[in-house]
């Protein structure tokens, strides 16, 4: 967000030391985004849990007690217990080692492959550039949600198979940027200089231009990893996700059918579902303001 | 012009071959054929299984199984199911008039809402409305529809005595009870998925149509206008508006395809007989023809929209020529 700038010469900044590196810039511009600061310090805190779940956790997430079945949240169950008895918070804990690892690696796949075709067609133009986005104008219209379900049903459902699908399914829109950068950064004059000095093709490419494009990718990456674990939270919901060990999803899922007796097998995972995403939106943003200052 | 169209046509047809192949490939690659999910494939012998493999042409080249494919949907025909027997078409058409219901009548209530808000709050940039919208979008981007769904249900529908799945009380028709009582009804099943639909949809075109009023308010002939003294309400309506909405005809035709596949998980959870439960079931049954008549009416819809947004461009905005 932008804020009038006021020049106090009263006041100088302490934190801003006279030559400041483009990183430093960035934390300091990062920090004054305080939903972004709070959503990372969430998304710290909730990444160390799903490493420590077994330690944490007072109960094995497959642990069956038919006494307990259906019990509400208390202090021995903080978020209650499922039908077969077990412990819903240790469930959710361990659920988000999936959800996270799914998030992360399937933004990671899209974003490799996004980048990777961007740069391609980019900086190669030409008949390169035409084939690469026909098909990216192919992924893009497919209906990605038939298309998730259609490549997730077939596929045995382990994780490996859920975050290649739902990554090689949300690529095209940042290969379209990432070329779209290319395109303009490669008339620029550096780039002129870089060739006229005999620069390799490759690394014009690779150490010129791209981390002049790190901004958009850095930010599309964060916001893919939300996006991902709602598809697969998605997907697990229709009964094609990852269940064992269980996504904060296929918690859910598993919960709808005894929503009237035991609502909060489904409130807990969905409410952890919905915060994690808005942190990583909220970062997303952060990072958007932060590395890019030119940007609105 | 007429140039542009032959080339965006030709490239629309080769998007869907593309499209058809692909959703092919994968049918092909896909362990365990439609006949693994027959009534009770073990009931059956391996020669009855062949059999049957033979009458749906199973047992031929996957090439010319493609072909023959390719060639009846060009001419509108997508085969018969492997579980029902019926035509695909004929079990598509007869879902579609309760998902476009669903979702014609929730685009509506989207655009109502999200347009006028989405407007003030650029308008009035860094006002306390403004924060309060930007962070409500915030959180309806980041809400799983599904979840807000079942809070919904257990929330709302419980309590209020609402029906929670469904779309119509058995026997009460058109044409057989009072108009009155037809509307009530519908209604009725109607409030709690519309709501998930408009809710969730809401955020994205809130937040893209205060970005696109951002943006012209910018603008040089924004301040132009305010120069020569006319009404800040003449300014906005006129001047700013009318620019600001253009590419709201982008994403129209960009999200055209929301008409069939945007309330999946919704129909799911209510139980609406709309063709997102059809493409589930499909899906999960591997059945065939009808998952590859989605995949191709979907990339349909979405090269049609995207080119129906380009020829409405044409007619909104005087300045784009083909």
């Amino acid at each position: 967000m932008n804020l009038p700038i006021q020049k106090q010469p009263s006041l100088t900044l302490p934190e801003m030391p006279a030559e400041e590196t483009y990183l430093q810039g960035v934390w300091y511009r990062f920090k004054r985004h305080k939903l972004a600061m709070i959503s990372l310090f969430f998304l710290l805190l909730i990444s160390v849990a799903a490493i420590a779940a077994p330690q944490i956790s007072r109960h094995d997430y497959r642990e069956v007690m038919p006494s307990r079945s259906l019990q509400a949240p208390s202090r021995e169950h903080l978020m209650g217990t499922d039908r077969l008895g077990r412990d819903v918070f240790s469930r959710a804990l361990l659920g988000g080692r999936i959800s996270l690892i799914v998030g992360f690696t399937a933004a990671f796949v899209a974003v490799i492959v996004g980048t990777l075709v961007g740069v391609v067609a980019g900086y190669f133009g030409g008949w390169v550039d035409d084939i690469l986005m026909r098909l990216t104008d192919v992924f893009m219209a497919f209906p990605v949600l038939f298309l998730l379900l259609t490549i997730a049903a077939v596929l045995p459902k382990t994780v490996t198979n859920i975050v290649l699908v739902i990554g090689l399914t949300s690529w095209p829109s940042l290969a379209r940027t990432v070329r779209g950068q290319f395109l303009s950064l490669r008339e620029m004059e550096f780039v002129e200089a870089a060739r006229s000095l005999g620069v390799k093709n490759y690394r014009i490419a690779l150490s010129y231009i791209l981390p002049n494009t790190v901004a958009p990718i850095i930010v599309g990456a964060t916001l893919r990893i939300g996006g991902a674990i709602l598809a697969e939270a998605g997907l697990a919901f229709i009964g094609v996700g990852i269940i064992d060990p269980p996504s904060w999803g296929s918690i859910l899922d598993a919960g709808r059918a005894v929503l009237r007796q035991a609502p909060w097998i489904t409130f807990f995972p969905g409410m952890l579902i919905f915060i994690t995403v808005l942190a990583f939106n909220f970062v997303g943003d952060g990072l958007r303001d932060a590395l890019d200052p030119k940007l609105k | 012009m007429a140039r542009y169209i032959l080339n965006r046509t030709i490239q629309a047809v080769l998007l869907l071959l593309g499209v058809s192949i692909i959703s092919f490939v994968i049918m092909l690659l896909a362990p365990g054929g439609p006949t693994d999910f027959l009534i009770d494939s073990s009931m059956l012998s391996g020669e009855d299984l062949a059999a049957i493999r033979t009458a749906y042409g199973l047992d031929r080249h996957e090439a010319v199984q493609y072909w023959k494919w390719v060639s009846r949907v060009v001419v509108g025909d997508f085969g018969t199911s492997f579980h029902t027997g019926r035509p695909v078409l004929e079990m598509i058409m007869e879902r579609l008039p309760a998902t476009l219901a669903l979702n014609l009548i929730g685009m509506v209530f989207i655009y109502l809402i999200a347009l006028p808000t989405g407007i003030i709050s650029a308008v009035k940039q860094y006002s306390v409305f403004d924060y309060t919208v930007t962070l409500i979008t915030f959180l309806g981007q980041a809400m799983p529809a599904f979840w807000l769904a079942l809070l919904l249900l257990y929330y709302v529908g419980l309590k209020v005595d609402l029906p929670l799945s469904g779309m119509a009380t058995y026997g009460v028709e058109f044409k057989e009870v009072a108009f009155s009582v037809w509307l009530l009804d519908r209604v009725r099943y109607m409030v709690l998925p519309l709501s998930v639909v408009v809710l969730t949809g809401l955020a994205a075109l809130t937040r893209f149509m205060r970005a696109s009023m951002l943006d012209v308010i910018h603008q040089d002939y924004i301040r132009t206008a305010r120069a020569k003294g006319l009404s800040e309400l003449r300014v906005i309506t006129r001047h700013a508006l009318r620019n600001a909405l253009l590419p709201i005809v982008t994403l129209f035709g960009l999200t055209f395809s929301v008409l069939l596949s945007g309330s999946v998980v919704i129909e799911r959870i209510f139980s609406w007989p709309g063709v997102g439960q059809l493409a589930v079931d499909s899906i999960l049954k591997r059945d065939y023809q009808v998952v590859m008549a989605f995949n191709m009416i979907g990339a349909f819809m979405v090269i049609a929209g995207s080119f129906l947004a380009d020829m409405l461009y044409v007619v909104v905005d005087p300045r784009i020529k083909y």
